[in-house]
């Protein structure tokens, strides 16, 4: 096996041009599979983080039941005492932030227009952290000191036409299924970059929202936890799931991996566009080492008779052939590892504008990442395919006459 | 018995579309060891086909051949590549050394491909360099030697295993007729000195002379 793995990388760089041709084709090949993979990790951190900071944030914690049923009696799957939970979940290590939910929903009238509306009491210190990519666009983020502040998506704003200063009523239902009125003062704009938020959603002070709904001061429909880093998510969601265990609480989890519907959309979406790539570049390769093992092997005929003639079985010329394959595969991920992280950084780094992808509002900067596992996976797709597709050619060349071969010049 | 081969009632017919081509028309003869026998004849004639089945390449169409005794006719590719790294060694006209490998390197491959037990493979081809006398080119590749010089590291390599038997066809066709004495004398030598049984083909009449037998042949038939 080692004559055969020298005569390999010897016969691979004695034809430089063409095998520098090959190399150059497999590079770029597998430097596209590091550079696009290397986007689509950077869209799947993007989404996911901003799913995370403005919307989800890393856990939720409910009553349980919640999830299943919550959406039919909201009011029947509350965590009654908040301030007492917020006390041991705010010690747990990782956690940057707990802050209180309580959604609801209704309509929003200026007096003149009324529309429907999904909103959310929050408490407004412990949003701001949460929210941190649904910028306020016009105006101020919901205070404590003023209790009727509202803030509204900018799609929903601007559908009313209002601004920080204008009156609001939000009509609701209590929890026992009476109509209730809340007048408030806009308070601010926020955009998130999802239009589906900033279309229908408004924030209002947590108290507000009790009152409204007509709960304790203690209710809440969720608690969110934002963490220092998302994979820290696993460790903290095992330590409250021990919390709720020691302390016999009825209480249910998740976790943003539940709850990110959009970010596992996108990852659907892209991961089926970058297999697609992965099986362009395969067969580039696959015809690349092909056409080049082939002439090769025409053109070593009849040194090909001669290790014949020599005692070399044919599974010995098949070796001979495949590592060659083999070895230019291992060149032509080199190449590409080498070509595509030069290529992801200087990308990066010129910082090149895209449009708002769809749902979106917010146009972005392109970052690629370097992924060790695309890169790992671009340097095995040179290697397999660059193997693979040399074993018809050997087989070819272990298959010819040695009589016809000695002669062929 | 002593022969190393024995040729017995071989015939040849090779298909050109569907005209039958006699290459070969019952050709019997033997070699003993330590002989140095020449096959004359024109082109077309049949020598190279004859080395050919003598070498394992090939097989008869009927008729046996036998080296060392062991028939090989019956046997499959891959015994009969064995037998050839075991028991022969081939010199080319066009010498066929592997480029990218040095001398020492084309010299050592017979006995890679074929690993002996308790030799030193190194000996070896320090060894069959210096008799065909070309150690101090061992480093050297292919491209960087004369043709006589490659044609004398195809015979180092045609040796190092010591084979039962050398076939060589036309070993001095593509040299001149200076460099081709040498080849020829060399092979004399190692003939003499060492008893490598040698058969090998040639049209030209000054080296016929050096044999101990001359096989002609013509039309496929020995005369």
């Amino acid at each position: 096996m080692a004559l055969y793995a020298k005569l390999a990388v010897r016969n691979v760089f004695r034809n430089r041009r063409r095998t520098l041709i090959t190399l150059a084709a497999m590079g770029f090949g597998a430097a596209a599979i590091i550079v696009f993979g290397g986007f689509v990790h950077s869209i799947y951190f993007g989404v996911r983080e901003s799913t995370i900071r403005s919307q989800v944030g890393h856990i939720q914690i409910y009553r349980k039941g919640y999830s299943e049923k919550g959406n039919l009696a909201p009011y029947d799957y509350l965590i009654a005492d908040y301030p007492a939970l917020r006390e041991a979940l705010q010690r747990l290590p990782h956690v940057r932030t707990v802050t209180a939910r309580l959604g609801f929903s209704g309509l929003v009238s200026t007096g003149d227009t009324t529309t429907a509306f999904v909103g959310a009491g929050v408490v407004p210190e412990g949003e701001m952290n949460l929210s941190a990519l649904a910028v306020i666009v016009d105006g101020n983020e919901l205070a404590s000191r003023d209790p009727r502040g509202v803030t509204l998506g900018v799609g929903l704003a601007r559908a009313f036409g209002v601004k920080p200063g204008d009156d609001l009523t939000l009509l609701t239902t209590t929890k026992a299924g009476a109509i209730n009125a809340l007048a408030v003062k806009v308070r601010g704009v926020w955009e998130s970059g999802e239009k589906a938020y900033d279309d229908r959603f408004l924030r209002v002070g947590l108290p507000e929202a009790q009152r409204v709904l007509d709960l304790e001061s203690g209710e809440v429909q969720s608690i969110v936890l934002l963490l220092d880093a998302t994979d820290n998510t696993a460790a903290v969601r095992a330590r409250i799931e021990q919390l709720i265990r020691e302390r016999g609480l009825d209480l249910e989890i998740r976790t943003w991996d539940d709850l990110a519907l959009r970010y596992h959309q996108v990852r659907e979406l892209f991961g089926r566009i970058f297999a697609v790539l992965t099986l362009i570049v395969s067969v580039m390769v696959v015809f690349g080492i092909t056409n080049t093992m082939t002439m090769a092997i025409f053109e070593r005929t009849r040194e090909i008779g001669t290790v014949m003639a020599l005692g070399t079985r044919r599974r010995g010329v098949v070796a001979m052939f495949v590592l060659e394959g083999f070895v230019l595969g291992v060149l032509g991920a080199l190449a590409g590892l080498a070509l595509g992280v030069v290529l992801a950084k200087a990308i990066s780094a010129i910082g090149i504008q895209l449009p708002p992808p769809p749902g979106s509002t917010r146009g972005f900067t392109v970052q690629i990442f370097v992924v060790p596992a695309v890169l790992a996976q671009a340097a095995q797709l040179s290697i397999v395919a660059a193997t693979l597709a040399s074993l018809y050619p050997a087989w070819r060349a272990a298959r010819v006459n040695v009589v016809e071969a000695l002669r062929h010049v | 018995m002593d022969d190393r081969v024995a040729v017995e009632h071989v015939s040849k017919t090779y298909r050109l579309g569907n005209v039958g081509v006699t290459a070969l028309d019952d050709v019997s003869f033997s070699v003993a060891t330590g002989e140095f026998v020449a096959i004359a004849g024109p082109s077309g004639s049949g020598k190279t086909t004859l080395l050919n089945l003598i070498g394992c390449l090939d097989t008869p169409t009927s008729g046996e051949i036998r080296i060392d005794g062991e028939a090989v006719s019956a046997l499959s590719a891959g015994a009969r590549a064995d037998l050839r790294a075991r028991k022969l060694g081939f010199v080319f006209q066009t010498f066929n050394l592997i480029p990218v490998l040095t001398a020492w390197e084309n010299v050592e491959y017979p006995l890679l491909i074929h690993p002996r037990e308790g030799r030193d493979r190194r000996a070896r081809v320090a060894a069959a360099l210096e008799q065909v006398g070309l150690r101090d080119r061992a480093r050297h590749r292919p491209p960087e030697l004369s043709g006589g010089q490659q044609q004398r590291v195809a015979i180092a390599r045609a040796l190092v295993g010591e084979p039962a038997l050398v076939l060589a066809d036309e070993p001095t066709a593509n040299l001149d007729s200076a460099t081709g004495r040498d080849i020829v004398e060399l092979m004399r030598s190692l003939n003499r000195e060492r008893r490598v049984t040698f058969v090998f083909s040639t049209h030209d009449p000054r080296i016929m002379s050096v044999a101990d037998r001359l096989l002609e042949i013509s039309d496929g038939r020995l005369r």
